[in-house]
């Protein structure tokens, strides 16, 4: 009774519309017999369907004739049946199996072998290694050993870093590395100040220093030179060297008492002038503004003859007068940005100078300079030509 | 009227000696889940059956379903599983209290 739908489904089954008049007796009969009858619904009086296993269908014929029933098969579900409906196409069947057998043994060899990242020489070197061991297309991809390929690769082309093989699908991909080997310089390679300093600091790791501790040095000067690449110690052809230096940099800004602003009020006037050849007319009306803006659109109708359209807008002009100390904050946060951008990420800041100007030197305005104090590297490399 | 002295009897007799009832007097066992399924044991046929009545005859009695769509979802020897919306169930001729 408790049987699974997939085991029906094995098995096969039948759904069958039994008419007559005595239905209850023929359930009856057949479940006395152990025939199991499922899903039972009736249609209508005298009429039911219900599914019943090819086995039992068979046992139930004797019943049907007893309670003059009659039983007519709806529709015939289950694996029995689909056998023999594909029993029936030979060839469908044959095809269908034909099918999966090319998919599968396909899907087990080798289709193709990629080499990534390795150059044309090496590739062709990789290449004829697999060929070697007989890894090519239509092998079969069981018999493939990733770690003896790679092992054998790494073993055989030179030049190589790394390399990793692998299967994907039906591909073989062998990655690789390269080295890459830095290129030795043709020229020496000095080091020269970045700017006017004072050496602070040498530390000489390749090259013969040209200038000592506490010298004074001005920008583009040679400080380490490195070594000619024929000479001595030839690999010392480039200096290198830790040379930190004390740099001054000066920012500076001015910032007057009276700041005069021009705001356009809004009015404008526009007349045009026509040139044609010495000719000059001046058409509409120009606005007598005491000051103001200008803007001019120059058009050429034809040669000889320009137009030129002239707008000008009315600006009012106001003057505001701000306090020594205001114009000081000003003027200093103008010199800190300024000298902001001059300054190195890497600087270390040892000292910070401001000088205002007086006041009785510079009655109408107030200048700040800054002058900062860094240590920094001035180390720069150049190639000597 | 013999039958139902015997049955009188065996029923004191499994009171006595503590034996459940539906084995020693042959009763059909009936689970219900809601008023959706019921699945009785022990059953002797079907007497009635349309889509919204089901009469089942069992050795104590008939027990008969009213209702809509009512489903044999199977029968065999021993069991019988119905489904539907039952309305009502009735005992009808029972021997047993």
């Amino acid at each position: 009774m408790a049987t699974s739908g997939l085991w029906d489904w094995v098995r096969g089954y039948v759904i069958i519309r039994v008419t007559g008049r005595m239905i209850e007796k023929f359930v009856n009969m057949a479940a006395a017999r152990h025939i199991g009858l499922y899903d039972v619904t009736t249609l209508g009086p005298g009429m039911i369907t219900a599914r019943v296993s090819v086995d039992d269908y068979r046992r139930l014929h004797p019943i049907l004739r007893d309670c003059q029933c009659r039983a007519t098969v709806d529709a015939r579900v289950g694996a029995p049946f689909l056998i023999a409906a594909l029993g029936r196409r030979k060839f469908l069947f044959i095809g269908l199996m034909l099918f999966v057998a090319i998919l599968y043994v396909m899907s087990s060899i080798l289709w193709t072998i990629e080499v990534v990242g390795a150059n044309p020489h090496q590739e062709q070197q990789i290449r004829r290694i697999l060929d070697d061991m007989g890894v090519n297309r239509w092998t079969l991809l069981s018999s493939i050993d990733c770690d003896t390929i790679r092992s054998e690769i790494t073993k055989s082309v030179e030049g190589l870093a790394w390399a990793g093989v692998e299967t994907q699908g039906t591909a073989l991909i062998v990655r690789v590395a390269e080295k890459v080997l830095p290129d030795a310089p043709v020229f020496p390679i000095d080091l020269i100040a970045s700017e006017d300093a004072i050496v602070v600091k040498l530390i000489v790791l390749a090259g013969d220093a040209c200038v000592a501790e506490g010298q004074t040095v001005v920008a583009g000067q040679v400080l380490v030179s490195g070594k000619s690449a024929s000479g001595a110690g030839g690999d010392a052809a480039h200096a290198r060297a830790i040379v930190e230096g004390r740099v001054w940099r000066e920012g500076r800004a001015v910032v007057p008492l009276n700041v005069e602003e021009r705001v356009r009020t809004g009015r404008k006037s526009i007349h045009y002038r026509v040139l044609w050849g010495n000719l000059d007319f001046r058409l509409g009306r120009v606005g007598s503004f005491e000051a103001f803006d200008t803007k001019e659109y120059r058009r050429d109708y034809r040669p000889g003859v320009e137009f030129i359209r002239i707008e000008r807008y009315e600006l009012a002009l106001t003057s505001t007068r701000i306090s020594r100390s205001e114009a000081y904050a000003l003027a200093r946060a103008a010199a800190e940005d300024s000298i902001a951008a001059k300054l190195n990420k890497d600087a270390r800041i040892v000292s910070v100078s401001e000088r205002v100007s007086d006041e009785n030197v510079m009655p109408e305005a107030v200048e700040v300079i800054l002058t900062v104090e860094t240590v920094e590297d001035i180390a720069r490399p150049r190639e000597r030509q | 009227m013999r039958e139902a002295r015997s049955a009188r009897i065996k029923e004191r007799m499994s009171d006595a000696l503590g034996v459940p009832k539906d084995v020693a007097l042959d009763l059909p066992r009936l689970s219900l889940e809601g008023n959706a399924r019921l699945v009785m044991e022990n059953h002797k046929g079907l007497i009635e059956y349309s889509a919204d009545r089901l009469c089942i005859q069992t050795t104590v009695g008939q027990v008969s379903i009213v209702g809509r769509k009512l489903v044999l979802r199977g029968i065999n020897r021993e069991r019988i599983v119905v489904e539907g919306r039952f309305d009502s169930l009735e005992f009808l001729g029972w021997e047993v209290s």
